[in-house]
């Protein structure tokens, strides 16, 4: 992860997605790193009530979660939770790859391990 | 065939207009009433298209008989005929929901010309045939339409209307039926002719629920009708098992999936697991107060060689899942 703002960036990649109504992400200590709604309700619902129902997830690492008015995707990883809120017709797979892909930037390049260290092979 | 039914107490004109008409025998058929109480048993007892009435009649007039449609039988059109035709009894019937209003004399082609106008918008959007009614209708969510729907249940000739209105699904109607009653039978029927006019008259909203939560309950109270084949093969002589309700209803969600997708689709079991009510209630009630709403179902992957699709109810139902399984596809059957 080269900053906050490449984070920022790779998030709001997401926001771009029709049916993606808003990107949550959390440290897993509970701090809000990024909240952003592409809708703003009138009274919108506070980054703990968001964290709150991901911590009742418990130790699940991937939960789609369809309810009457929407849908959320929320993945569990070393580096934080992500709770994207979505339309109910949102493109759920889309968005699953999508977020593969930027979780997979924000870790970062994996440290490379015996003769790699020192070839390009 | 489509039925035209005709209301006026003169029997002469009644005669008359049904002879102008027969004409069109090979676009509709023409069903007559003497005044609006006869009208509303030939509407219970049959699927009309679309009504002409007279205003001014015994027992029940034809304003009297308009409320009665545009409340019970809203997606029938009704068009007035009247020697009354002043400006203000226009004004009446127009507001009262009439589509059209003729003024008696007038010529048998000038009736029919409405008619044939009528009927054709009601097909406007396009005629299907053959499908399941669940995924068809998804999309006419999914792009926000707003159409009435004439549904027909092949296998059993019965005959639904859908509302919608900018995608969301106001109301329905199978006979008298009307509301989510009405909604959850026509969404039972997997196998539908449908006709779509792109427009809809009803502006209230009588069903409240999403469309996802009524396909659902449909496909599980339809489900709950399908008999199983039985254990016991004919003439075997054992006592009939004596059926399980929870493991029938789990067979039918299995089957329901492979059937659409095939038996390699990644389904592994499926069982009920109260552990997971506890989680399922929590889940819901931050839903609620996230303004979600109730949940309807979730999937959860924990790494493990199966994830798992959980589905609310008195006891969990619960089904294993390969993680490489077509996840959106299984969901979607399911009604999420």
């Amino acid at each position: 992860m080269s900053g906050v703002g490449a984070m920022r960036d790779l998030l709001k990649d997401l926001l771009g997605i029709e049916g993606v109504k808003g990107v949550l992400f959390f440290a897993l200590s509970g701090q809000r790193l990024f909240e952003e709604f592409t809708i703003r309700e009138n009274d919108p619902a506070s980054a703990s009530d968001w964290f709150a129902l991901a911590v009742c997830l418990g130790n699940a690492h991937e939960t789609e979660l369809v309810f009457e008015r929407g849908r959320l995707y929320i993945r569990r990883t070393a580096e934080g939770v992500l709770v994207v809120v979505m339309e109910l017709m949102a493109p759920s797979e889309m968005i699953r790859l999508t977020c593969d892909i930027l979780l997979s930037a924000m870790r970062g390049p994996k440290p490379l391990r015996g003769i790699k260290r020192f070839f390009k092979l | 065939m489509k039925k035209v039914l005709l209301v006026d107490d003169d029997r002469e004109i009644r005669l008359v207009l049904n002879q102008g008409l027969s004409r069109c025998a090979d676009s509709f058929a023409v069903r007559m009433a003497g005044d609006g109480i006869e009208a509303l048993e030939c509407l219970r007892s049959q699927e009309i298209s679309l009504v002409v009435t007279d205003l001014k009649m015994p027992r029940m007039d034809g304003f009297e008989l308009l409320a009665v449609i545009m409340e019970s039988y809203p997606d029938i059109p009704v068009i007035v005929i009247s020697g009354f035709s002043s400006p203000n009894m226009q004004r009446l019937a127009r507001q009262g929901g009439a589509v059209a209003f003729i003024a008696k004399p007038f010529p048998i082609e000038s009736l029919t010309r409405h008619i044939v106008k009528m009927l054709r918008k009601q097909t406007e959007g396009g005629t299907l045939h053959n499908l399941s009614s669940s995924i068809f209708l998804q999309l006419i969510e999914m792009e926000q339409k707003t159409c009435t729907i004439r549904l027909e249940n092949k296998p059993s000739g019965n005959k639904g209307i859908l509302f919608f209105v900018q995608g969301e699904l106001f109301d329905a109607r199978v006979g008298d039926a009307q509301g989510v009653a009405a909604a959850l039978e026509i969404l039972a029927w997997d196998q539908v002719s449908l006709s779509i006019q792109n427009d809809c008259s009803i502006r209230e909203k009588r069903i409240r629920r999403n469309l996802y939560s009524l396909i659902l309950e449909a496909a599980r109270r339809q489900d709950e009708k399908t008999p199983l084949p039985s254990a016991a093969g004919p003439g075997s002589g054992s006592e009939p098992p004596v059926p399980d309700p929870v493991s029938e209803s789990l067979l039918r969600i299995r089957a329901r999936i492979e059937n659409e997708l095939g038996v390699g689709c990644g389904v592994e079991d499926a069982f009920q697991d109260p552990v997971w009510n506890e989680r399922v209630k929590r889940i819901s009630r931050h839903g609620e107060q996230l303004k979600l709403g109730k949940l309807i179902m979730a999937y959860v992957g924990r790494g493990e060689p199966r994830d798992h699709i959980v589905l609310p109810g008195e006891t969990a139902t619960v089904l294993a899942v390969n993680p490489k399984c077509p996840r959106g596809k299984i969901m979607r059957i399911l009604g999420g």
